[in-house]
């Protein structure tokens, strides 16, 4: 016995021992030690002659475009050193330790020349840590594409950083009443080049972009019934799709692009249906004596999420297309509208009225992890994705002025971009322009 | 009083069984093995710890087996000397070369006409002989005198002729001289002007190079500057420790040596270089490399484990791992680390 115990003991202060002399150790790193990735953008050079003002314009947007991202942090560029005043369109022109200094992993560097009208700009995107070219791109346009160069080179470096191209060089529709009517227009994602498309001088709402190509469908009341419009932008070419007896509104393109839900009251109350393009009635999604609105596509085409007052106050529902199967989404709050569901993923956005106020939430499309995403004063609606499910677009109604505001897709980063006036609503993202 | 069977006070040693102390002692020595256990190594070696709470002091050096204490506690290194000021030495000036001075050629001497002098007329005189004589002979005097006048005349005028041509032929010669001089100096006047402007170009030239390097010394050391400022402000950025005096080590330590843990200081090390955006994360990527450090802190080895399959995650711990290349500080031997990358902390 006494044996045993001695066996016992001189065995386990054994394994004490050596299991103190292992040199191989398991490591969890459970969170990255910087969520921003350190940037360092120079300012474009001139290749020939300089021209300050069309280099400080593409230096604006293209940081204001990769700030709104909230993926970088930026080196402050008084702490640059002698590289940056060097081109650096070769990769072996680049001083990197210098950069590496200043502790940027990424690196933007890009030249321009203007001849006459014509615009030529040349991007680089390097990798400080490996020292590598990321991606070059050398864009050739006019003085006027300045802005629109700039925003395709951010696409560029999202592209080259998730896999996923950034949706800056876009377009931005909306409703504003600058005119004294709800007439349609169009700007870029930083609110400049607006533009109004329409003049119908009465009532234009809910536009929305065909994946496809650049036209739109909205509706309006041109002919004193709520009808769906479609709208070729560079032809300005406009049709009416739908214009049966009652409303013909909402209508969303679906990720295809070769059917449009829409909700129609043909049948005296307002339902969901699908129609094709040249505006051929396909088929009825919804049969329920309540309304049925706001209809928003999940981005595999499958199911559809609309609003619906059917159990009282309006929630968010989901429709299964195939087997017209529905099921309850939303189940807190009293009033609940304006579904978006993210192109990207199976998040839902909606806007919810609470205390006399529209506020944006989001939730998973199994109607877990509700989350609610802006807040303050002022009520924030119709609410739409990005085309790569980043950022979110949504009108501010502040009790004065109604104005488009962009943000990502947490909440946070919340912009202005729409112009002071015009009492601005009802905008959507476009695809790449 | 009568008495009970309650007085009746039982022997207690006498109830047990023999066996009793020898088990007794056997239970009290597995117990304290089971402590022993408790506290070793053996029981610490979970697959995957916990997210700790304390952040490593990068500047103590990493040990194997760490005492208790904080990490971040550490008595600070005395301060290093400041590196004297450099002793400014001047650059000996470059003896300018003197310019060369091309002697004037010194001009030809003029070479003086010689004079002829002329011949004197002889007079023959008789006194009386003949006036024929004399008449003859003033006749051959005249004659003489005139022949003689006349030749004189005509030497007189082949002399000036003569001198004429002469002076001339020399005025000639030296009106050549003189353009031919003139020309020369001309000539030597623009090559020294050539060669002086060469100079004055090679001189900007040389001042040019020279502002040009004092610009990029300038640049340089302000580049220096700049980092040396941006070091001290991230120096003057890390939280002060609350306990200064406190011994240096680990807060799980249980060893004798003064320093923090090397597992503990590669992990930081590692998770600091690495970085991510919350925006970028999909799903919950993990993925395993296994890395080996020699005593000099170099990572001489790295190796897939596992993937996330996610390839912005996967190409973020690529990075975090080249700018890991080099640790801060050497290691107490040659380690290998299996690390487990995911984002489970972030995601919380």
């Amino acid at each position: 016995m006494k044996k045993f115990v001695f066996l016992v003991v001189v065995v386990s202060f054994a394994l004490v021992l050596t299991a103190g002399t292992a040199a191989a150790s398991r490591i969890e790193i459970s969170s990255p030690g910087q969520q921003a990735i350190p940037l360092a953008l120079t300012r474009v050079l001139p290749i020939t002659t300089a021209h300050p003002e069309v280099a400080a314009e593409f230096d604006r947007v293209l940081e204001y475009d990769l700030e709104f991202t909230g993926l970088f942090r930026f080196i402050d560029p008084a702490s640059f050193l002698s590289d940056a005043g060097r081109l650096g369109l070769q990769r072996t022109d680049v001083n990197f330790p210098q950069w590496r200094l200043l502790g940027a992993e990424l690196l933007i560097k890009g030249g321009y020349q203007l001849n006459g009208d014509e615009l030529i700009v040349d991007m680089r995107l390097y990798d400080v840590t490996t020292q590598r070219l990321l991606t070059g791109r050398r864009y050739a346009g006019q003085r006027g594409d300045v802005r629109k160069i700039a925003h395709t080179f951010a696409d560029q470096v999202l592209q080259q950083l998730t896999g996923e191209s950034g949706p800056f060089a876009a377009k931005i529709a909306y409703i504003s009443e600058q005119t004294g009517y709800k007439e349609l227009y169009l700007m870029d994602i930083d609110g400049h080049n607006a533009v109004r498309l329409t003049d119908h001088r009465l009532l234009v709402l809910n536009p929305d972009f065909s994946p496809r190509s650049k036209e739109l469908i909205f509706t309006s009341y041109k002919h004193e019934n709520p009808d769906l419009f479609r709208k070729e932008v560079y032809t300005g070419q406009e049709s009416r799709l739908s214009f049966q007896e009652g409303l013909n509104i909402s209508g969303r393109y679906s990720p295809d692009g070769r059917q449009i839900a829409l909700t129609l009251s043909r049948d005296g109350n307002a339902e969901l249906y699908l129609m094709g393009t040249d505006g051929t009635l396909l088929r009825r999604l919804t049969n329920h004596y309540a309304i049925d609105v706001d209809p928003s596509w999940s981005p595999d085409g499958n199911r559809i999420a609309f609003v619906s007052d059917r159990l009282g106050n309006p929630n968010v529902f989901i429709v299964n297309i195939h087997s017209r199967e529905v099921r309850r989404l939303t189940y807190d709050g009293r009033y609940n509208a304006t579904p978006a569901w993210n192109p990207r993923s199976n998040r839902i956005a909606f806007s919810r009225l609470e205390n006399g106020a529209f506020n944006i939430f989001t939730i998973n499309d199994d109607g877990t992890d509700e989350r609610q995403i802006t807040f303050g004063a002022g009520s924030k609606e119709h609410p739409r994705w990005s085309p790569d499910g980043r950022f979110l677009v949504y009108s501010l109604d502040d009790g004065r002025e109604k104005s488009i505001w962009k943000m990502r897709a947490d909440g946070s980063g919340a912009r202005r971009i729409s112009a002071a006036g015009g009492q601005a609503t009802h905008p959507a993202w476009s695809g790449r322009w | 009083m009568t008495p009970s069977r309650f007085d009746d006070k039982p022997n207690r040693s006498a109830r047990f069984d023999p066996g009793f102390i020898k088990m007794l002692v056997v239970s009290v020595l597995l117990h304290l093995l089971l402590v022993i256990l408790m506290v070793s190594p053996v029981f610490q070696r979970a697959p995957v710890s916990q997210p700790p709470v304390y952040r490593v002091n990068l500047v103590n050096a990493p040990v194997l087996d760490p005492q208790a204490g904080r990490p971040e506690a550490a008595p600070l290194p005395p301060a290093p000397e400041p590196a004297p000021p450099p002793v400014a030495v001047e650059p000996e000036p470059i003896p300018e070369p003197e310019p060369e001075l091309i002697p004037e050629p010194e001009p030809e001497p003029e070479a003086e006409p010689e004079l002829i002098p002329g011949p004197t007329p002889e007079e023959l005189e008789r006194e009386r002989l003949a006036e024929e004589q004399r008449k003859r002979e003033e006749a051959e005097k005249r004659r003489l005198a005139e022949e003689q006048r006349k030749r004189d005349e005509a030497e007189k005028k082949r002399l000036a002729e003569e001198q004429r041509k002469r002076d001339e032929a020399e005025k000639k010669r030296l009106a050549e001289e003189q353009r031919k001089r003139e020309e020369a100096e001309r000539q030597r006047l623009a090559e020294e002007q050539r060669r002086l402007d060469e100079r004055a170009r090679e001189q900007r030239l040389a001042e040019l190079a020279a502002q040009r390097q004092r610009e990029d010394e300038e640049r340089e050391r302000q580049a220096r500057l700049d980092a040396l400022r941006a070091a001290a402000r991230a120096q003057s950025e890390a939280p002060a420790s609350p306990i200064p005096d406190a011994p240096v080590g680990m807060p799980d330590g249980r060893g004798s040596e003064e320093g923090v843990s090397a597992s503990a200081f590669v992990q930081e090390s590692i998770r600091q270089n690495w970085t991510f955006p919350r925006a970028l994360a999909t799903g919950n990527p993990e993925a395993v490399v296994r890395v080996t450090y020699n005593a000099a802190g170099t990572r001489i080895s790295f190796s897939w484990v596992s993937r996330s399959g996610h390839a912005v995650f996967d190409e973020s711990l690529v990075r975090a791992l080249t700018r890991s290349q080099q640790l801060p500080q050497p290691l107490p031997q040659t380690m290998e680390f299996t690390i487990v990358f995911n984002l489970k902390e972030m995601l919380d």
